[in-house]
C-alpha cells in the first residue's frame, strides 16, 4: 500500500447452511485511494505588453452607437447631493451624502450625422442605453446605464466660425462602473 | 463585465498536451527554438495540413482571441484559420464560422459552413492581403473577434492593431454536422490551423504561432485587441518554503525540469496548507514594454478522484502573500494550472525589479484526509 494511501474497508457476512453444518465468512473489501497531489513542474509567465501609439481618451457609446468620433468634449459628471444636517442647538454647519446625479456633456463639430443620433432624439424625448469610457492607455473605466435622455440639445452656428453641437445627457440609476485593461 | 482570460497558450512550456488534434489534420505543431516571438520557443506549423484546437473554459457568447504569426509566404498557403465552434469539431465538418488568410486567392475571407452540407464553406467577405500582413517572416499580431450573441453579430480582425475586416451579420455558430445554426450559442472551441492547397507539398516551413489568449465576455464591446507576450521565469533556488515531500533531492530541483518530466521527479503533498516557493531566473523587460501580469503555472496532478485535493498557486514578496483561486488538478500532468496576478502582493503594479524579487510557488488546499 502507498504511503499516501486511505483505506475505506466493507465487512459482509455470509452465511452458509448445507448438510446439518453451519458456516459463516467474513469478507473484507479494501479500497485503495491517495488523497495526494504531486507537483512535478513549475514555471512563471511574465506577460509584456508592447508600446503602442494609444493616446489617452474619453469617449461615448449612445443606443449602440460609438459617437466618439463626433465629439471633441466628453465631460462626465457624478454630483452626490449634499444635504443640509443639522439641528437648532448644532453649532456648526453639517452635511450628508444624498443621491448621485450623473450627467454627461458632450460636444463636437456639428454635422447630419450626429444631428440624426442625437438631434433627433431629443426632439423626440427618447429614452436611450448609454456608456462612457475613459482609456487612459493601461485600463479602460466604463460607466454604463441602462437609461438616458437628452436634457439638452443646442446647435450653434455663428457667422463666422464652425458649426458646433452639444448636449447634456441624463441618466437615471446608479448605473454600472467597471475596469479592465486597455 | 471586463474581458476574462480563460487561457493563455504557450510553447514556453514544451509540451503539446494542452493542444487537441482530433480536427483531422494530418499533424499538430512541433515546439521549435528557431523562432519565438518572446522567450524561447513557438509552435511551428509545417505539415499538410497542420492545426490544432483548443477548449474554452466557462463558453461565453462573446470572444476574442489574441496571437502572433510568422509566415514564410502566402503564394500557395492558407494560414492563420481560425475558427470557432459550438462543439469540438473538425475545421472541416462544417461546425464552425471562422475567418483566413488565404493566400491561395489572395484575400482574407470571413467563412461560413454551407447549411446542410458537410465539408462545404461559402465565403461571406473578402478583402485583398494588404501588405502589411504579406510581410514574410515577421511576426505580425493577430486579433479576431467573434460575437456569437445575436443576428446582428461581429466578426473582426486585427494586424497589428489595425481594423482589417469588419464584418458584421449572422454569426451564429452552427450545430454539429447537421448545419443548423444554432442561435445564441458561446463558442466553446478554437481552432487555428494552416494548409498548403497544392497536392504533395506542405506548409512552408517557416511558419511559426506564438504567444495565444483567449478571452471571453457577455456584454463587452468590440474596441483593438492587445498584444501580448509571454517571457518565462524557470525555478532556480530555495525560497522561504518547502513544505511538500520531495521525491529525492530538494524540492526545487524535483519541480525546476522543462519540459516536465511527468513522475520521475516531483514533490508531494499529503497534508493541506503546504507551502513550496521557490527564487526563479531573471526576467529582462525590453525597452518600452510593461509586464501587465505574473503567472505562475504548474504541472500537478492528484492521485484520488475525489476532487477535495485542491491546489492554489502564489505569490510572495517578502512581506505578503497573493494567493490564487483553489484549483482542483487533473488526474494527469497533460494541462497546467495556472493563476493569473495583474497585481504584486501589495496590490501594485508588476515591475522588472520586483518581479525578480518575488517567490512564486503553490499550496496545498482542502482535504487530505
Amino acid at each position: 500500500m502507498p504511503a499516501e494511501a486511505r483505506v475505506s474497508a466493507e465487512i459482509a457476512l455470509v452465511e452458509l447452511e448445507g448438510a446439518g453444518q453451519r458456516v459463516s465468512a467474513e469478507i473484507v473489501l479494501v479500497e485503495y485511494g491517495a488523497l495526494a497531489a504531486y507537483a512535478t513542474s513549475m514555471l512563471v509567465l511574465v506577460e509584456l505588453q508592447p508600446p503602442s501609439d494609444c493616446k489617452p481618451s474619453g469617449g461615448y457609446t449612445y443606443n449602440g452607437v460609438d459617437i466618439t468620433a463626433y465629439c471633441n468634449l466628453a465631460d462626465l459628471q457624478l454630483a452626490p447631493r449634499e444635504l443640509q444636517r443639522r439641528t437648532l442647538g448644532d453649532t456648526a454647519q453639517g452635511h450628508k451624502v444624498g443621491l448621485s446625479d450623473a450627467s454627461m456633456r458632450l460636444g463636437g463639430d456639428w454635422n447630419a450625422a450626429i444631428d440624426a443620433l442625437l438631434g433627433a432624439d431629443a426632439r423626440a424625448g427618447r429614452r436611450r442605453t448609454g456608456e462612457a469610457y475613459f482609456d487612459d492607455c493601461s485600463m479602460v473605466v466604463r460607466y454604463a446605464w441602462s437609461e438616458v435622455f437628452i436634457a439638452e440639445w443646442k446647435v450653434t452656428s455663428p457667422a463666422s466660425g464652425k458649426m458646433q453641437w452639444s448636449a447634456t445627457l441624463r441618466h437615471n440609476g446608479l448605473g454600472v462602473r467597471s475596469v479592465e485593461l486597455s | 463585465m471586463a474581458w476574462t482570460r480563460v487561457y493563455q497558450l504557450t510553447a514556453e512550456h514544451r509540451v503539446l498536451t494542452d493542444l487537441d488534434n482530433q480536427g483531422g489534420a494530418t499533424q499538430q505543431p512541433t515546439i521549435s527554438s528557431a523562432q519565438a516571438h518572446a522567450g524561447t520557443y513557438s509552435y511551428l506549423l509545417n505539415g499538410q495540413p497542420v492545426a490544432f484546437g483548443i477548449t474554452i473554459p466557462t463558453p461565453r457568447s462573446r470572444v476574442r482571441v489574441g496571437y502572433w504569426l510568422r509566415h514564410g509566404g502566402l503564394g500557395n498557403e492558407r494560414v492563420g484559420y481560425l475558427y470557432l465552434a459550438a462543439v469540438s469539431k473538425t475545421q472541416y465538418e462544417g461546425a464552425n464560422i471562422g475567418i483566413r488568410i488565404d493566400g491561395v486567392n489572395g484575400n482574407i475571407e470571413v467563412v461560413r459552413p454551407v447549411s446542410g452540407t458537410t465539408n462545404a464553406y461559402e465565403t461571406l467577405y473578402a478583402v485583398a492581403i494588404p501588405s502589411s500582413l504579406s510581410l514574410i517572416d515577421t511576426w505580425l499580431h493577430i486579433g479576431v473577434y467573434h460575437f456569437a450573441d445575436e443576428l446582428n453579430g461581429v466578426l473582426r480582425l486585427y494586424v497589428n492593431g489595425a481594423l482589417l475586416v469588419n464584418w458584421n451579420g449572422d454569426t451564429r455558430l452552427y450545430g454539429q454536422g447537421s448545419g443548423t445554426p444554432v442561435f445564441s450559442t458561446a463558442p466553446s472551441y478554437v481552432w487555428v490551423a494552416g494548409a498548403y492547397l497544392g497536392s504533395g507539398n506542405n506548409l512552408d516551413a517557416s511558419t511559426y504561432v506564438d504567444d495565444f489568449y483567449i478571452e471571453t465576455s457577455t456584454d463587452e464591446s468590440a474596441a483593438s485587441i492587445p498584444a501580448r507576450s509571454w517571457d518565462a521565469m524557470t525555478p532556480n533556488g530555495a525560497g522561504t518554503n518547502a513544505e511538500w515531500t520531495p521525491l529525492a533531492s530538494t524540492n526545487v530541483s524535483n519541480i525546476d525540469d522543462n519540459p516536465n518530466d511527468g513522475d520521475t521527479t516531483y514533490n508531494k503533498a499529503l497534508a493541506t496548507a503546504l507551502k513550496d516557493n521557490f527564487a526563479f531566473t531573471n526576467v529582462i523587460v525590453p525597452s518600452d514594454h510593461t509586464i501587465v501580469a505574473m503567472i505562475p503555472t504548474i504541472f500537478v496532478k492528484r492521485l484520488d478522484t475525489a476532487t477535495d485535493v485542491q491546489v492554489r498557486l502564489l505569490a510572495y514578496d517578502g512581506l505578503t502573500y497573493k494567493n490564487g483561486a483553489d484549483q482542483v488538478p487533473a488526474l494527469d500532468y497533460s494541462l497546467p494550472l495556472f493563476e493569473r496576478m495583474t497585481t504584486q502582493p501589495d496590490t501594485t503594479a508588476w515591475n522588472e525589479t520586483d518581479a525578480n524579487a518575488a517567490e512564486f510557488g503553490y499550496e496545498s488546499r482542502g482535504t487530505y484526509a
